[in-house]
């Protein structure tokens, strides 16, 4: 067991700011080879046309949820050392349905925005200049959002401790669906 | 039909893109990669969330380190010192590096053929709010719960992609003229 890397102390902060910039150059390359710079690509698949959102966002979650089980049941990383964003159930859900609002009508999410600016889009410095909005507008109105955005709270609880099952068989489930989903995607995409 | 002066032509759209299916399992591996080396996955809204707090912290120090929600982003002597923050900087060049390499990198309004570029501004920086809110309401956005939590299979990170999903389709066709 010696993974996560920095929580064993095998490098320093300043080294692990390097590597944020490495696998940040990957992240916006790789979105931006898909496409997903471009907020007419990226609202496509709410209009039914093109869902290399879908394919391209559950490839990735399939790929990684597999690697992290593998990586975890051979030992090499412990998951209980690995950060998640804490579950509170409420203002994500509608967190994610106010985003999903956002999303098709300013065309994009914020990391895909970074990409559409550094790709040339004046729309997306724009749209990056509403979310520093959007941020000040909820700070602003914190006081009076704080009991519902501390609403639902389940700590790092994961799919498998909630259902009861093992953590293969939800990878399995996440996986099937992936694939059906692709499926389907492929059929619209004709 | 309008003409797309600043916009790309849907001809373009098609071409040289890679399967977004080896982009998905690239970005898995990048995604391990992070849990692996740092112990955490990918993030933006946070990073913004910060620089928000920083660029305000200028005109209005005292209003920010007063404010409850922003006071956390700006304790630090170096607030801008910070994994996310980095993360993000090397995102941008990243996606400058591949538009630029893949003949994409061109300075323009993207926009649907119907509306004009002061409307397309006008629903940009509308989305933009939406979005920047809901991000602090949901403690982070497709990156960081979505993504990241979605492959720790985290409650929460299903939950939004739930909620993102239906919100998407729920305002859609309300909002058509804006990209059809």
């Amino acid at each position: 067991m010696n993974a996560p890397l920095y929580t064993y102390n095998l490098f320093s902060y300043d080294v692990g700011l390097v590597i944020a910039m490495v696998i940040g150059f990957f992240f916006g390359f790789l979105l931006e080879r898909a496409g997903l710079g471009n907020p007419r690509k990226l609202t496509d698949i709410f209009y039914f046309e093109d869902f290399t959102v879908l394919k391209v966002m559950f490839s990735a979650i399939v790929t990684s949820s597999i690697g992290l089980w593998i990586l975890s049941k051979t030992g090499s990383i412990n998951l209980k050392d690995v950060l998640v964003v804490p579950t509170y159930l409420w203002p994500q859900l509608i967190g994610g349905f106010i985003l999903g609002i956002g999303f098709v009508i300013g065309g994009y999410c914020p990391g895909t925005a970074v990409v559409g600016m550094s790709s040339g889009r004046f729309d997306a410095l724009i749209f990056v200049m509403g979310l520093m909005l959007g941020i000040w507008l909820f700070a602003e109105g914190y006081p009076y959002i704080k009991g519902f955005y501390l609403s639902g709270y389940m700590s790092d609880m994961s799919l498998d401790k909630w259902l009861g099952i093992t953590r293969g068989m939800v990878i399995l489930a996440i996986t099937l669906l992936a694939f059906i989903a692709f499926w389907g995607a492929e059929k619209i995409d004709k | 039909m309008v003409r797309h002066k600043y916009s790309t032509p849907k001809s373009i759209l098609k071409n040289n893109y890679w399967s977004p299916y080896i982009v998905g399992i690239l970005l898995g591996l990048t995604l391990l990669s992070s849990f692996y080396i740092m112990g955490w996955g990918l993030g933006v809204s946070k990073a913004l969330t910060r620089f928000t707090a920083y660029v305000l912290h200028v005109p209005f120090p005292q209003k920010i380190e007063k404010n409850t929600y922003f006071k956390d982003y700006i304790k630090e002597e170096k607030p801008l010192k910070d994994w996310i923050v980095f993360e993000v900087s090397g995102m941008f060049l990243g996606g400058l590096v591949g538009s630029i390499t893949g003949r994409r990198f061109n300075l323009r309004v993207e926009r649907g053929p119907r509306i004009n570029i002061a409307k397309r501004f006008i629903a940009a920086i509308f989305g933009g709010i939406i979005v920047g809110f809901a991000t602090r309401l949901a403690r982070g956005c497709t990156s960081g719960v979505a993504l990241s939590g979605g492959a720790m299979l985290t409650v929460g990170g299903w939950a939004f992609v739930i909620g993102m999903f239906s919100g998407g389709y729920a305002i859609a066709f309300l909002v058509k003229r804006l990209w059809k």
